[in-house]
């Protein structure tokens, strides 16, 4: 009953924002190092005007008809939606191991490295199979708690470095090459996989305006904007020889002696990967039309997990997974090609 | 039924199987023509002295016209009997139904008609305190088990002809009399249909208490640790929700009346609430919701920071903790296990033994297991008041006691094997489950989630009442609650 009823779209919205924190959360090496902050500030800010870009062809879609992409597309081309969904079902696939890899990378990397990674992948696809289940509006409605506990690490992550900053004047010139750029541009940029996202359960929310896509945008970046303001003043130096600077964040936080703030941080990037690997087999329920299918998410969480062993057996195969150009490449092509094409393809066959 | 009166008596005794309180009193009607009568009760549900006083009293002093067994019938029911409840009737099921109620049967040979006259007379609790929902400044009176009853205690509060009581009858066996209550002009029809077909349709053959129908009054696919349905022993309680909408069903023979739909914020409402100051109301809520997330995470957590996060501790926490973990034989989730179980052990024996034996079970708990095992060094001081902290914090909200002990023990097993991370993960699916539950279509997390910032005045804070009785908020409108019902149209 629940999977079928219409929900606030800025629940969704709200979801979508937890997810795409998941981005700053568990990255790497990407992280702006060798630019300066106000080059790196620059870099959001077009990383994000391109994320809004991806979100404008199902925003259209959804204001006009009222309808998700999947649905629009089985309006326009019955006989030929197979063939999107299956396309969509293999980004969402994708999406979800890309995160999935990155979260178990950090895992055995900063968190525990001698913990079977197989294992964690299997539980947390396992819950996510379950949040499946119940659908987009509980998972929705689940991320107001992950939104209220998210707030409250990420104040005290800040907070607890104020004491660490110390701010350089050199640190504010407008420095930094073309290729850094690009390179952190596209990295800024990846947060545009909540386009598909939102794609696709659009069909499944109410009381849209265009509007919302702005200010959750705006959050994301400010969000993003102050992870990279303290790892610049707050870690310096520090943060370009390590990898995980926004993790390093969280381990340098403390408030006099008591310190170990970084399970907070911990728990918000397991948060929302788990929002990012559920809403994604909700998607994929959504393209086979089998909202809250438990056996349907299952084969698809069986074969990320499959692709998860992979992985970690043919590097080439990680590589491909967790590479944020291949990503933002399938993203724009899922976010933008295909919605514009039926866009056109659709007012040509009404005109006719 | 037959217009022989020793035919009827004969089958009624059949049906009771000549059970040994099914009473029969032969009686001759003085009239022209003598006719024979009987008065059939069951004893032990009737009043031996209003039997003899509004019944065969009048009948024996009456001077009868001279007539048919039915015009006699007719003359006993309009102008001799003197009791204030008279029902005519004609099956034996009804028979049945009348005499296991507490009414007298009254049966005139030559007539196929039978009167039931009101003489109840059982004996029952008074009306007093209800233990389970003890309050400081409401009232004292609590329902009891006879359904009349409980309805006056309802009635009392609400002088309204809103106020509706329907009857139903569930328990194939048992014919258990239901009143659902409401107020007409509040409650949800939607709700109320649903209400009503989910109790027709329960197969139970014996009713004996309303926790029974608590499985067919969920949700479909709201499967839980959480209830969505709600239990009061108040009836002040029941009132006020009754205003905003809901349903309450009073089962006979059951203090425990079910209100629907039942949300996870009136676990942290109560009676005292309203009647306080709202800064101390509002208090008292935060308090209540901070001892839940204690008593639900707290052992959990520790047992994980413990094993496999000591880093997380202060330094001088860890280093005590570290000491008194240091002398225990166990594990500290073992350890944690262990106290956990002997404390529900020791719960469950204090709730069961005498009330006399209640304090030696304390005793025998605080003194001989706690003291004596943590100086013998079986279980570490600073679990011990983990565990303790955590029993405590969890009776702060008693009604959710069964989840919390459920999740108290999952959280220590989760904490223990996986450590923090599987805390986290283990609690979205907590909160994944109880944002999907549903109690009749209205979701269990509302105010919360779907977030509902009119609703916020009675959640975490309590408003004044000057604002509070502006609006009374109606649990139908509730957010994505009319979308369910309009779904299903």
């Amino acid at each position: 009953m629940l999977t079928k009823i219409k929900f606030p779209s800025k629940r969704l919205m709200l979801a979508l924002l937890l997810s795409l924190s998941s981005v700053i959360l568990l990255e790497a090496s990407d992280f702006p190092k060798n630019s300066s902050f106000l080059f790196s500030l620059l870099s959001i800010f077009i990383g994000f005007l391109i994320v809004g870009l991806f979100f404008i062809p199902s925003a259209v879609i959804k204001s006009k008809t009222d309808l998700g992409f999947i649905a629009y597309a089985n309006k326009k081309t019955p006989s030929a939606v197979i063939f999107v969904s299956a396309l969509y079902c293999i980004y969402f696939v994708y999406t979800a191991e890309y995160f999935l890899l990155r979260y178990s990378d950090m895992f055995s990397k900063r968190i525990n490295s001698e913990a079977n990674i197989y294992a964690v992948a299997l539980i947390l696809l396992a819950v996510a199979v379950y949040a499946a289940c119940k659908g987009a509006n509980a998972i929705a409605r689940c991320s107001i708690f992950i939104f209220a506990f998210s707030l409250v690490a990420f104040v005290v992550i800040f907070s607890g470095n104020i004491s660490n900053l110390e701010i350089n004047a050199s640190d504010f010139s407008f420095s930094g090459n073309t290729g850094d750029f690009i390179y952190t541009t596209s990295f800024f940029a990846t947060p545009a996989f909540t386009a598909v996202i939102f794609s696709v359960l659009s069909g499944g929310i109410k009381n849209f305006h265009s509007k919302q896509i702005v200010i959750t945008l705006i959050i994301g970046a400010v969000i993003f904007g102050l992870f990279l303001f303290f790892t610049v003043f707050a870690l310096g130096s520090y943060a370009h020889a390590q990898e995980y600077s926004a993790f390093l964040l969280s381990k340098t936080a403390h408030f006099e002696s008591i310190g170990g703030l970084d399970s907070f941080f911990l728990s918000s990037s397991l948060l929302s990967v788990f929002l990012v690997i559920s809403l994604s087999l909700v998607c994929i329920c959504r393209c086979a039309a089998k909202s809250g299918s438990l056996p349907f998410a299952g084969v698809f969480a069986l074969l990320i997990f499959i692709l998860f062993i992979c992985s970690y057996s043919f590097d080439g195969v990680k590589k491909l997974l967790t590479d944020s150009y291949v990503f933002n490449v399938f993203t724009f092509i899922c976010a933008v090609v295909i919605p514009v094409f039926y866009i056109i393809f659709g007012r040509r066959k009404l005109n006719v | 039924m037959n217009s022989s009166l020793k035919c009827n008596i004969d089958t009624l005794k059949n049906m009771f199987a000549s059970s040994a309180d099914f009473t029969v009193r032969d009686m001759v009607i003085p009239s022209q023509k003598p006719r024979k009568a009987a008065i059939i009760t069951i004893e032990g549900m009737c009043n031996k002295e209003i039997i003899a006083l509004s019944i065969i009293n009048p009948l024996l002093a009456h001077r009868f016209s001279d007539g048919s067994a039915d015009e006699i019938f007719d003359e006993i029911k309009q102008s001799v009997l003197t009791s204030s409840e008279i029902v005519e009737f004609n099956t034996f099921d009804e028979a049945i139904m009348f005499s296991t109620s507490g009414f007298a049967i009254l049966a005139l040979d030559g007539t196929d008609r039978m009167l039931a006259i009101g003489v109840q007379g059982f004996s029952f609790r008074s009306v007093s305190e209800p233990e389970s929902e003890v309050v400081q400044r409401g009232s004292r009176e609590g329902f009891t088990e006879p359904l009349r009853i409980n309805m006056t205690l309802i009635r009392r509060r609400i002088k309204n002809p809103d106020l509706v009581f329907e009857t139903l009858t569930v328990g194939e066996e048992s014919q258990t009399q239901l009143m659902l209550c409401y107020l007409q002009k509040s409650v949800s029809p939607e709700i109320l249909d649903e209400i009503r077909s989910r109790l027709n349709k329960s197969n139970l053959k014996n009713l004996l208490a309303s926790g029974y129908l608590n499985d067919y009054l969920e949700d479909k696919g709201s499967m839980s640790i959480f209830s969505g349905v709600g239990i009061s022993e108040r009836p002040d309680t029941v009132c006020g929700k009754l205003a905003e909408g809901r349903v309450a069903i009073l089962v006979d023979g059951t203090p425990a009346v079910i209100i629907l739909p039942h949300l996870f914020v009136e676990e942290f409402q109560s009676v005292d609430d309203y009647s306080n100051r709202p800064y101390y109301a509002a208090f008292i809520r935060i308090l209540k919701y901070l001892s839940f997330v204690i008593a639900v995470f707290l052992p959990g957590v520790y047992t994980a920071f413990a094993q496999y996060h000591p880093e997380y501790f202060p330094t001088g926490l860890l280093i005590k903790t570290a000491e008194s973990l240091s002398a225990t034989p166990l594990s500290v989730t073992l350890e944690a296990l262990i106290i956990t179980f002997v404390y529900e052990i020791m719960r469950e024996a204090g709730l069961r033994i005498p009330k006399p034996l209640g304090h030696a079970v304390s005793i025998v708990g605080a003194l001989v297991i706690g003291e004596s095992a943590v100086s013998a060094g079986f279980i570490s001081s600073s679990t011990l008041m983990v565990i303790a902290t955590a029993a405590i914090c969890s009776y702060v909200t008693a009604s959710l006691y069964p989840p919390i002990t459920v999740l108290r023990f999952s959280y220590i097993i989760i904490g223990g094997i996986f450590g923090l991370w599987g805390i986290v993960l283990a609690t979205c699916v907590v909160l994944i489950n109880m944002c999907s539950k549903t109690s009749l279509g209205v979701p269990y997390m509302s105010s919360l989630a779907p977030f509902s910032m009119r609703s916020m005045r009675d959640v975490f804070i309590r408003s004044n009442w000057k604002k509070l009785s502006r609006h009374t908020i109606k649990v139908q409108k509730f957010p994505e609650t009319e979308d369910v019902y309009a779904d299903k149209n």
